[in-house]
């Protein structure tokens, strides 16, 4: 009797849990791949970033070394405006405007109204990107960069 | 003890509908994991493809700011015809030619020029003349709110220009100013 039932068993084919477990692993694999595919997309917008962000403060130093030295913009200005990306949408066909940016220029004159004057500018850029891949950072960013120092004569 | 009926069903192994429900499951997730694998590799292929346009651009610039700081003179014209015609009367203070005017330590001068061309689109930088070309830019735009690649403004050369990749539109902006006027 004991060994009939141990023959049925094993003739019965999957039990409820077999298929189950198969698709758990299924449903792992994918949740695993979706999350690789997020994870390669946000390190590619990083990188994209990372990279329009050198480019703007490259240039906005350059702008602010090479002006003359009346056209510094105003201690607190928001001297540049903008968006860091501009991706085509293939949908439309069209360029899209994404993640706002903004470059304060801080400067601090001393020695005014002197031949000596001279001023020390620290620009600040800040920009908003997507929170991912953790929902909880923050998603603006800000970049201090090092004094510029303009000597007025 | 099973029917004889029953004891051949399930030694029998799979059915038909069984096995065609684990090929649709197997190409489903098969599909799944090569679509995501597909679209990370297309995604790499679009990061090096705008990483290397926009490098293009900035080696551009990086030219532009140099030679810009150490030209002893420069002046802008309206295009390519301006400038041939005559160099000295078509002088404008906005404008797609830009020439900077280098010395050698020989004291010899030399012409660097910069044009864009609307027809073609392209931005390009000579050495000389306009038959020696060094960098050419391609599907270049003028950049919003700047009617033309170059201006001036109380001494500070710069220029704007957009390029229109298949995949991302590129701002880029750059500066000089020679060092005896700054």
């Amino acid at each position: 009797m004991h060994s009939t039932i141990i023959r049925r068993n094993r003739l019965a084919g999957f039990a409820l849990i077999d298929p189950l477990v198969g698709v758990l692993a299924v449903a792992i694999v994918v949740v695993g791949a979706l999350n690789f595919w997020r994870l390669a997309e946000y390190k590619c917008d990083k990188a994209r970033i990372d990279a329009r962000v050198t480019q703007i403060l490259r240039e906005s130093t350059d702008y602010l070394t090479y002006a003359a030295y009346d056209l510094l913009p105003a201690d607190g200005a928001e001297f540049r405006t903008g968006f860091l990306l501009h991706p085509l949408d293939p949908a439309t066909g069209a360029y899209k405007e994404i993640y706002p940016f903004s470059v304060i220029a801080a400067i601090t004159t001393t020695n005014a109204g002197t031949p000596a004057e001279e001023k020390q500018i620290v620009l600040t850029l800040t920009y908003n990107t997507n929170p991912e891949p953790v929902a909880t950072d923050n998603p603006q960013e800000t970049i201090r960069t090092n004094a510029l120092t303009r000597v007025k004569t | 003890m099973l029917s004889p009926g029953l004891k051949h069903r399930v030694m029998a192994g799979f059915t038909l509908v069984e096995a065609l429900l684990a090929l649709l499951l197997a190409g489903v997730g098969t599909g799944i994991i090569s679509n995501t694998l597909t679209g990370i590799l297309r995604r790499s292929y679009i990061t090096i493809a705008v990483t290397r346009i926009s490098d293009e651009s900035e080696r551009f610039a990086a030219a532009f700011t140099q030679q810009g700081k150490m030209a002893v003179g420069w002046a802008l014209y309206p295009d390519r015809a301006a400038y041939l015609a005559d160099p000295v009367a078509n002088v404008a203070a906005v404008g797609n030619v830009l020439v900077f005017r280098d010395q050698l330590p020989d004291g010899t001068l030399i012409n660097e020029l910069y044009e864009f061309d609307p027809a073609t689109q392209t931005l390009a930088r000579y050495e000389g003349d306009f038959t020696q070309q060094r960098t050419l830019l391609n599907k270049v735009a003028f950049s919003t709110g700047y009617p033309t690649v170059f201006a001036q403004e109380l001494g500070l050369v710069q220029a704007h220009w957009t390029v229109q990749s298949p995949y991302e539109l590129l701002d880029f902006e750059s500066y000089g100013s020679p060092l005896r006027m700054h």
